[in-house]
Order: C-alpha cells, then structure tokens, then sequence
C-alpha cells in the first residue's frame, strides 16, 4: 500500500515542478509585457501569445498527473494497491516532464520577454519571436512523450 | 512551383503628364518602381498635407470613441477615387485649416490663463486674512514684505527687522531702507519665499476675480469645443478621405521622385508582372497617348521583386511563407507545399473534432460578418482549413470535446482510439516526418536541376533521397517481416550511401578530401533522423489535447451535486473553449510552423527576396475604390 504514496507524489512532481516552471516562464514575460502595454496597450493581442507560450509546460505537467492519477485510479477514492517498487516506477516515469518542464518554462519565459522587445520595436515580427520561444518548447514536448510512454509501460 | 516572373517596364512622357501617369499607374495597381536619379516632384498639391493632418488630428480627439465590435462589423467605408475627388473640391481646405487653427489657439490660450488664474487663486487664498494689497503696504522709511521662512526662524535675522505671522505660515517683515542691502542677503540665507501681494486688491478681492477670470474662459473654452463639434465634427468623413487622398499623393510624389528627367521628357522605370505588359500598353494608349512604354527581361545584376502567386486553398498559406522569408527571385515558393502539411499537422495537434467545429464556424463567421483586413483573412482561412482537418482527425479518433461523446452514435466515425495505442500514433507522426523530409530533399533536387546546378542536385540530393526511400522501404519490410524485400532495399541503401560517400564530396578537391568530406556528409544523415523525429510533437500535442479535454470533463462530472449544477457549464466552457482550444490551437499553430521552418525549409528555401510592392491606391481611414 505504501506505493500509492509515491504515486501521489509522482503526480505532485509532474504537476509542481512542470507548473512552477510555467509560472517563472510567464512571470518573466508577463513583466515584460506589461512595460510595453503601459507604453501601447494595442499590442495586447500579440503580448498575449508570447506570455501565454511558457504556459504549455504546466499544462503537460497537468496531463501527466492526470494520467497518473487516473491509472491508479485516485479519483476513484479506492486507488489500485501497489508496491513501493510499482510507486517508485510512477516517480521515474513523471521525472522527465518535471524537469524539461521546469527548465524549458523558465527560458522559454526569458526567450519570450526578448521577444517582447522585438514585438515592440517591429511588430511585423513578431511572430518570428514567438516561433524562437517553441523552439524551447521541444525539449518539454519530447519530455512529455517520454512520461506518456513510461507511464503506459508501467503494469498495475 | 517557382516564383512569377516581372519585367521591366520604361516609360517615357512629357514632363506635365508625369502626374496625372503616375495616378493612372497607381490605380492600375500593378506596378513597382525603381530609383533611377532624382527627379523631380510631379505634383506640387501636397503641401496641403500638413493642414488636413491638423485638421484630421484635432476632429479626431473630439469624435466619440467607437465600440471595438462595430470597427470589425463595419470595417472602414468604401469610396470610389471619382468620389473623393468630388470631396476633395468641395472641401476648402485653407479656410477651415484656418478655422479651426484660430479655435484650437483659442482654447489653448484659454487654459493656458486658467492655469495661471488657478495657480493665483490659491496662492492669494492663504493670504485672504490680510486686509490691503501691495499698495497699501508702501512707507517712506520701510520697506515690508509678505512670504515664508523655510530654513530658519526669523529671530536669527538681526537688529532693526521686524516680522510678524500674518496668516498662516506667512510672515509680514518689516526693514528699513537705509539697511535693506544686509537684511535682504539675511533674509535670502534665511530661505524667505516671497509670496507678495495683489496690486490695487487685497488678497481676497484677487481670489475672487481669479475665480471670475476661470469661470470665464471655461465658458470660452467649451464655446470653442462646441463650434468644433457643430462646424467640423460632421465633416470628419470628409477629412478622412482627405486624408488618405494626399498620403496616396504624397507616396506618389516619392515614386516621382524616383524617376529621370530631360528638359521636357520624364523617365520612369518599374517592375511589373511578366504577363501585364500588354494590360500596360493598353492603359498607355487609351488613357496617355503622349506617353511610351519599353520593356525588357530582368539584367543579370539586378534583383528583381518576388510575386507569390498562389490560388485558392494554398493562398493563405504565403503568410506562414513569408513570415520565414521571402523566397529569391525565380527561386522556389515552398507555399504549395506547405499547406497540405499544414493543415494535416495543425489538425493532428488539435485533434478533436468538437474543438474543430467550434474553430471553423468562429472562422467563418467572422469571416463573413466582419470587414477584416487582407491579413486577419487570410490567417482566419487558414483557421477554418486546420479546423477541418481537426473536425475529420477528431472524428476518425474518436474525440469529440475529449471523450464527451463516447458511446453515442458518433464512435461509429471512429476508428482508432490513442489513448489505447498511442505508440501507434506516435509511429505515424514519425512516418510523417519522414514523408516530409524526404519532399524536402525531392524538392532541393528539382529546385538545383531547374537552376543546372546538376553537380548539387546529382551528387548530393539524388543520392540522400535513394538512401531516404531506400531506407523507409527497408524500415517497412523489416517491421513486417518480409526478409527478400528487406534485403533487397538493404542493398540499395548501402549503394545510396556508397554514393553518398563517392560523390557528396565533390566540392573538395582530390580524391581522398572527397571521400572524406563524402563519409563526414553521411554522418551528417543524422540530422535527417533527428529531424523526423521531431515531428513526434504531433503525438505530443495530439494527446494533449484530448487528455486536457478528458480531465475538463472529469472535473465537471464531479459537480453533480447542489450548488456544482451551476458551475458545470463555467467549468465546460472556460476548461473546453477557453482553456484547451486556446492553448492548443496556439501550440498547434506554432509548432506547425516550426515543422516547416525549422524541418522542412531548411531542405532547399534560401530566401533573401523582395516582395513585389506596387504602386497602388492604399486606404487607411477610408477604404478607396478605383471602381465605383
């Protein structure tokens, strides 16, 4: 029964590190964006998309809670019963989105208040910016697709 | 498909029709011109300019604020060019510039006064305790003074200096004349602020006819405004068109300015589409009789502009083009190739057909309620294209709103399920990759045939697409276990390769520099596998969304009790359209355009092209029509 516990904090590691990189990510362009918007307030839209970019990783650290959790059928209120050796699994498997997560929302959130210098200046450009901020992305995108698999792999 | 191809047009006419050419060159749209020296302007009427843009920018700051919604509604108003000239005549720009000027000085100059009235209102207001002004306060022997002490207390000031508090912190001092020299220097090391005394008034008498004075040019000020919004606001229409009338002028006068001249002729030369030339000598010979035209192909030294010249579907498409780079000129435009890939990878990310709907029928509505710009068009065509390929992956996945229709009679469009065999969803994105890579390659060999750069498009792509088909056949059998084929393929994958390492190199010079650069380019084939392996975001972003979508389902299902009831459809609406359609369409549309940049482009774009930017009539305020 111990196992559960470590799945419960799989899913907290998922979720917590994923999303504490998102938050960083957007604080970062969020400031950024708001000095433009004291500036031009029309530029709303496209500040918009560069602050909302380094939100993606917290959402796939949601997905892989949410897998989690539904595998072990937490929601349930009678999860699955499993062994500190099948709770650890969960652990491993939720490390990859943890920490792509973490790492690729806070420079994402960097990469994108740069762009936000560049959406001010020449707005034209501004998506060329935003496509710079995916190109950090990947490495959560591929930390996800690894999470998916593990946790598809594990046997409970 | 290439880029379309210009020519160059020259035309020559007597120096008074250069204007009025120039206009008939502008409405005709098609035409972009070329500094050749420096002419001189055609059209002398544009110092008006200066004057409707005073006039543009003072009505505007009176006219109400219009709702956002409305501006999208409504769009801008449509006026044929003969409409604007008419306006344009009746319209006598000098005298309400005139107007208008001296009613804005006015009301400058009024609260410029009631700045300064305010200001001596309040200083007087302290001082409203003392009876005399400043005339009352002249003797033979003393001089007195009314103001404030900042740094110290007055009994610091010496002998024969008198103050006395009058009001508030104001002080009376008293000195006389025969020692005003030291007390004055005392008093200034003692921070006394003079405040003074109204002449001929006392304190509360100026307080009072200050405020009067306020209360006077106020009334002014608000005649003013009101003769702007009676005489000039009605007219704002008028101006707007005025307004975009001389900008076009004033662009035309720049394109003049580009141009050569003789003593009696004007010179000048443009790019045009190749197939417009006889359109050109048709609009010269109906319209300017006087003027001649020559044309010819493109030098070698010159850069020529690019036209994209995309149709229907692939149309909208030139943005995701153009946002990387404008192809160079005769070069390849990717944006055939592009939107096919497009739509089918911005449909896998998305993934749900219910999101899908919702995307394409905003799309279209908006696109047919709405007066949008060119550009928004353009990208809400491309929404409604992605939301159709989502609406047929979600259908074929089984994903309506997540797995909100489950077990309803539309399962029965479904026919794999990824949240069961999501490796399953995963190799296809990968083959994807590998299809569109492998296009990547195709077309560099085309492109480099279609320039004779042979040695490139034989040595170096034909090789790389053999080891690339070869490969992906050899993949295939291996997987489904057909040893001949597999074999067979296995041996054309080695001669690809062999040919690779023999020929890639042909740039170096002898033969074991080349076979060295040929073994470090099939090293280099890395880049092909990890480029196809990056297409593994489709099934990353896919299974995203509909996860997503599944867990705003659960979380509403919780709610089904009590006070739950009543946030279910916030819960639904903010988790589904607010939350999930927008986070996904966002990364659908970015990492889309990443496949292709990053991918795809890389194969054989080179860009460092112009677009093509004719001159034509370009509307700002009003839309201006050529045509009735």
């Amino acid at each position: 029964m111990t196992g559960i516990i470590y799945v419960i904090f799989a899913a907290a590691l998922a979720m917590g590190l994923a999303g504490g990189g998102s938050a960083i990510g957007i604080g970062y362009a969020g400031r950024a964006a708001n000095g433009v918007l004291s500036e031009d307030p029309d530029r709303f839209g496209i500040m918009l998309i560069l602050v909302a970019l380094p939100g993606t990783q917290g959402i796939y650290g949601f997905i892989s809670a949410f897998l989690i959790i539904l595998q072990v059928d937490l929601l349930g209120g009678t999860p699955v019963e499993l062994t500190a050796v099948q709770g650890l699994q969960f652990v491993g498997a939720a490390l990859p989105i943890a920490l792509t997560g973490l790492i690729s929302g806070i420079h994402q959130g960097k990469v994108c208040a740069a762009g936000i210098g560049v959406a001010e200046k020449k707005p034209g450009d501004a998506m060329k910016a935003v496509i710079y901020g995916a190109l950090v992305e990947t490495y959560a995108v591929l930390g996800l697709v690894i999470t998916i698999f593990l946790l598809n792999g594990i046997q409970v | 498909m290439a880029t379309g191809r210009v020519r160059k047009a020259s035309l020559i006419c007597p120096d008074n029709l250069a204007g009025a050419l120039l206009e008939g060159v502008q409405s005709w749209g098609k035409m972009e011109f070329i500094s050749i020296g420096e002419g001189s302007p055609s059209d002398p009427d544009t110092g008006n300019w200066e004057k409707i843009s005073f006039i543009l920018d003072t009505v505007e700051s009176y006219a109400p604020p219009e709702p956002a919604f409305r501006k999208l509604r409504d769009g801008v108003p449509r006026v044929s060019i003969s409409r604007a000239r008419e306006i344009e005549e009746q319209v006598d720009i000098a005298s309400d510039y005139g107007k208008l000027r001296k009613l804005d000085l006015d009301i400058k100059q009024a609260q410029s006064a009631i700045s300064e009235s305010e200001r001596e209102a309040q200083l007087f207001k302290g001082l409203a305790e003392i009876p005399v002004s400043s005339s009352d306060t002249e003797f033979d022997t003393l001089y007195a003074e009314i103001g404030v002490f900042e740094n110290v207390s007055a009994g610091e000031l010496g002998e024969g200096v008198y103050v006395f508090p009058v009001a508030g912190p104001h002080k009376a001092v008293f000195y006389f004349r025969d020692s005003a020299g030291d007390t004055r220097r005392a008093l200034e090391e003692a921070g006394f602020r003079r405040t003074g005394l109204p002449e001929d008034k006392t304190p509360e008498e100026a307080v009072k006819s200050a405020e009067k004075r306020v209360s006077r040019l106020k009334e002014k000020m608000s005649s003013c405004r009101e003769a702007i919004r009676k005489d000039f606001l009605p007219n704002l229409f008028e101006y707007r068109v005025l307004g975009d009338i001389y900008e076009n002028r004033i662009e035309r006068e720049r394109e003049a300015l580009k141009g050569s001249e003789t003593a009696y002729f004007k010179v000048l030369e443009g790019w045009i589409p190749r197939e417009s030339e006889k359109e050109l000598v048709e609009l010269l010979e109906e319209n300017f009789p006087a003027a001649y035209a020559e044309f010819s192909a493109p030098g070698k030294d010159e850069t020529p502009p690019v036209i994209l010249k995309n149709r229907g579907v692939f149309r909208p498409f030139e943005t995701v083009t153009t946002l990387y780079g404008t192809p160079g000129y005769g070069q390849v435009d990717p944006t055939p190739y592009t939107a096919p890939f497009f739509i089918l990878f911005f449909g896998l990310c998305l993934s749900d057909a219910g999101y899908g709907v919702v995307m394409m029928l905003v799309s279209l509505l908006a696109l047919k309620k709405l007066k949008l710009r060119e550009g928004a068009k353009k990208f809400l065509r491309m929404l409604v294209w992605g939301g159709g390929m989502s609406v047929l992956v979600g259908a074929l996945m089984g994903s309506w709103f997540g797995n909100a229709a489950r077990g309803s009679f539309l399962d029965r469009f479904m026919v794999y399920d990824a949240l069961e065999n999501p490796e399953q969803f995963l190799y296809f994105s990968v083959g994807l990759g590998f299809i569109h890579v492998l296009l990547g390659v195709i077309i560099s060999a085309g492109k480099n045939i279609l320039e004779r750069d042979y040695r490139e498009a034989f040595f170096s792509d034909i090789p790389w697409v053999g080891v690339l088909v070869f490969g992906g056949v050899f993949g295939v059998a291996r997987i489904m276990g057909a040893d001949a084929p597999a074999r067979f393929s296995g041996y054309l994958v080695s001669a690809a390769a062999a040919a690779v390492v023999l020929f890639s190199g042909y740039r170096s010079s002898g033969i074991a520099a080349r076979i060295g650069s040929g073994l470090y380019n099939l090293y280099g084939g890395i880049d092909y596998l990890k480029d196809m392996l990056s297409y593994s975001r489709l099934f990353a972003l896919g299974m995203a969304t509909a996860i997503l979508a599944m867990a705003v389902n659960e979380i509403a299902g919780f709610l089904t009790s009590g006070f739950g009831y009543v946030l279910i459809p916030f819960v639904l609406l903010g988790g589904h359209l607010v939350l999930n359609l927008f986070m996904s369409s966002l990364s659908a549309y970015v990492h889309t355009s990443r496949l292709q940049y990053v991918e795809f482009f890389t194969k054989f774009f080179k860009g460092g092209g112009r677009l093509f930017t004719p001159l034509s009539w370009r509307s700002r305020r009003v839309e201006l029509a050529v045509t009735e």
